[in-house]
């Protein structure tokens, strides 16, 4: 295995005070602490090759699991290996096959055009020349930003800029990669050109990636598996299927009407989601869809009917609430 | 005169939280004073050369300590302080395999080098028209 957590924890002491000038000047002789538990007792083991998806709401315990992972936090409990490496130890010899890239974070100047950024890391990870060449020129011919290396960073858009960083992580060619929301604020054709890019290093450099993100269209594009986390604790470990499989508990019909039909009737049917002559979306239970979808057609005036599986947005939400484990 | 109050009282409490901060730059303060308290010790011990001290001289001595100043004070305790500290750059430092403070220095010498220069400019605009060719 590339990447092996075993019964990882991370715990962190929080200063309180309360509001207010006395409560300051009493925490500099007092001061209450509380303790925070990121990540609570999570193992998990991820092969060469593989793209994860590790998704979770805000405060799951995700950046903090990368940050272990990376060796930028060491763990209060537990034991993870990358690349046969202990993160925390900060080996040169992992930290040049390992790669974090966080979307809000950046290590480009400001000033300067990207390239001195890359030659920068060029020379830190001893790069020869041809390699540093070859790879430079593929990465920004995927990225399509070969004309913009030369632009000042703060001249960019947000978008070039993240697709600055990606080749400034990755001009080493890591074995590892570490994404922690690369698409956060970008929109939606950038977002895709992103996904199109991870893909791509992944299939052809065999990398394993683990990637977190809150646009679900991420992880459905790009991963196979899942990790949700919530709370500090893994609530899943498997494929996208498999999740859906296990945890919608409904289907959705979607279909086109030859002629008005009343809602109460569609009703009969199953939930009606929505319905906006002549398209109406009818819930209904997983286990029964395909006794509705046969009703439908044979006791309404239909003109094209679709088995849909619910949004995965739903469907994780409802793991969230419903914690199931 | 209640708002003045409020912004001061929560400055106040923005500079307790950082104490740690104030003192490094207490300290830096407190450095240079000791540096002159050690000079003037050490001239005030022999009044013999204190005695014959001419303004030119003293002039000359607070330029050359300016230029001494520009090329060796360093003050990169903000920028490790703020950016690197509390806005989360150390993070970019620590995944490279360099090290970290060889990293600080070679980025400090380029602004030694140059502020030295401009030490050296104001030392030769300074000195060279009062001397006769």
């Amino acid at each position: 295995m590339v990447i092996s957590v075993s019964h990882l924890s991370k715990h962190y002491q929080v200063h309180k005070k309360e509001p207010g000038f006395l409560a300051s000047v009493e925490s500099l002789f007092r001061r209450k602490t509380e303790t925070i538990t990121a990540v609570d007792d999570i193992s998990f083991d991820i092969a060469q090759g593989e793209l994860v998806g590790f998704i979770g709401p805000n405060g799951a315990g995700k950046t903090t699991t990368l940050k272990c992972l990376s060796g930028l936090l060491y763990p209060s409990a537990g034991n993870v290996s990358v690349l046969g490496f202990t993160p925390f130890e900060r080996n040169h010899a992992f930290l040049s096959r390992i790669a974090l890239v966080m979307g809000q974070k950046n290590q480009l100047w400001w000033d300067l055009p990207a390239q001195e950024t890359f030659l920068l890391n060029k020379e830190i990870y001893g790069i020869s020349d041809i390699d540093y060449q070859k790879h430079l020129s593929d990465l920004s011919d995927l990225l399509e930003v070969k004309e913009m290396m030369k632009v000042p960073v703060r001249k960019l858009s947000l978008g070039e800029r993240m697709k600055m960083e990606l080749i400034a992580a990755l001009i080493h060619k890591p074995e590892v990669l570490f994404l922690d929301e690369p698409t956060i604020g970008l929109d939606v054709v950038m977002q895709k050109k992103m996904r199109d890019f991870i893909a791509t290093y992944n299939r052809l450099h065999h990398a394993t990636i683990l990637l977190t993100s809150h646009y679900m269209e991420d992880v459905r594009q790009l991963a196979r598996r899942i990790i949700i986390i919530d709370h500090g604790k893994i609530m899943y470990d498997g494929t996208l299927d498999r999740l859906i499989a296990r945890y919608a508990k409904h289907k959705l019909l979607s279909v086109v009407l030859d002629s008005y039909v009343p809602p109460e009737k569609l009703g009969t049917i199953g939930e009606l989601i929505t319905y906006d002559f002549p398209k109406a979306v009818i819930k209904v239970k997983r286990n029964a869809s395909n006794l509705a979808a046969a009703e439908l057609l044979r006791d309404f005036p239909v003109d094209d009917l679709n088995i849909e599986e619910p949004d995965i947005e739903d469907v994780i939400r409802d793991v969230f609430t419903s914690k199931v484990s | 005169m209640r708002r003045y109050l409020t912004v001061f009282l929560l400055y106040a409490q923005h500079a307790l939280e950082y104490k740690a901060r104030s003192f490094v730059w207490f300290f830096v303060i407190f450095m240079d004073a000791m540096i002159y308290l050690l000079f003037w010790r050490g001239a005030l011990s022999n009044p013999s050369t204190t005695g014959v001290w001419t303004f030119s001289e003293a002039v000359s001595y607070y330029l050359l300590l300016l230029i001494a100043g520009s090329f060796l004070q360093v003050h990169i305790e903000e920028e490790v302080a703020f950016e690197d500290i509390q806005y989360g750059r150390l993070s970019q430092y620590l995944l490279r395999p360099f090290s970290y403070y060889k990293f600080k220095f070679f980025q400090e010498l380029p602004w030694r080098i140059i502020q030295g220069g401009f030490g050296l400019l104001s030392l030769s605009t300074t000195w060279l028209p009062s001397l006769s060719f």
